[in-house]
């Protein structure tokens, strides 16, 4: 057995979140605020289980600004995107 | 006694943490649902947990509306429902409670203690 039971699901979902990452920059390049919304909220949910807590963060930021009608910022969807890229490259 | 949980989640991640969680206490019996429809197929067809831990943003049918439905269900007005969610204004979390919630579990939740949390708050329910 593995000394870390969640290291095989935080493997695979640092592979999602990457998707996720793309996901998120076609969507700011279309103006998809539904789609951007949808992304945030799954990595706001789950980021912060593997122990991805800036990931987490940022995106839990951008899911309560939709939750309030309002809308994120392009500068803090980018920034979400690269802690998600930083962070599922470098992190063991 | 065994408790008999049902979790309901669209984010195959989290259904999958939740189950390492909960199945850390042995006395917990666990079923899974990816939405909330399937969530209802599992009740309408006679399934009965003891408690339900929902997920409140789903695609299609939401967690409230999951909840919604589920009570008009024989021998389900009653059950104890959990949401669980992301989105923690107190707005929101007021909103749950209102709708007949017994409690909010926040997003991301400790692995280590999510069985414990969902105990607490049974036993708040039944004190």
């Amino acid at each position: 057995m593995s000394a870390d039971p969640l290291a095989e699901l935080r493997i695979r979902f640092r592979e999602r979140a990457r998707g996720d990452a793309d996901a998120l920059e076609t969507a700011l390049s279309d103006g998809d605020h539904d789609r951007i919304e949808e992304l945030a909220h799954g990595l706001a949910g789950a980021a912060g289980l593997f122990g991805f807590t800036e990931v987490g963060g940022l995106a839990k930021v951008i899911d309560g600004q939709f939750a309030e009608g309002q809308r994120p910022s392009t500068a803090e969807i980018e920034a979400l995107i690269s802690a998600i890229r930083r962070d599922m490259a470098t992190y063991s | 006694m065994t408790l008999s949980v049902l979790h309901v989640d669209d984010e195959p991640d989290i259904r999958e943490v939740a189950a390492f969680s909960l199945e850390l206490d042995s006395d917990i019996a666990l079923t899974t649902a990816e939405s909330g429809e399937a969530a209802l197929t599992l009740l309408e067809g006679g399934f009965r947990p003891d408690v339900i831990l929902l997920d409140v943003m789903m695609p299609r049918l939401d967690g409230p509306g999951v909840l919604a439905r589920l009570r008009s269900l024989p021998g389900l007005a009653d059950t104890p429902v959990i949401f669980m969610t992301a989105r923690v204004q107190a707005s929101e979390r007021d909103r749950y409670l209102d709708l007949g919630a017994i409690g909010v579990i926040t997003k991301p939740f400790d692995p280590m203690t999510l069985a414990s949390q969902v105990r607490d708050l049974l036993a708040g329910r039944a004190a």
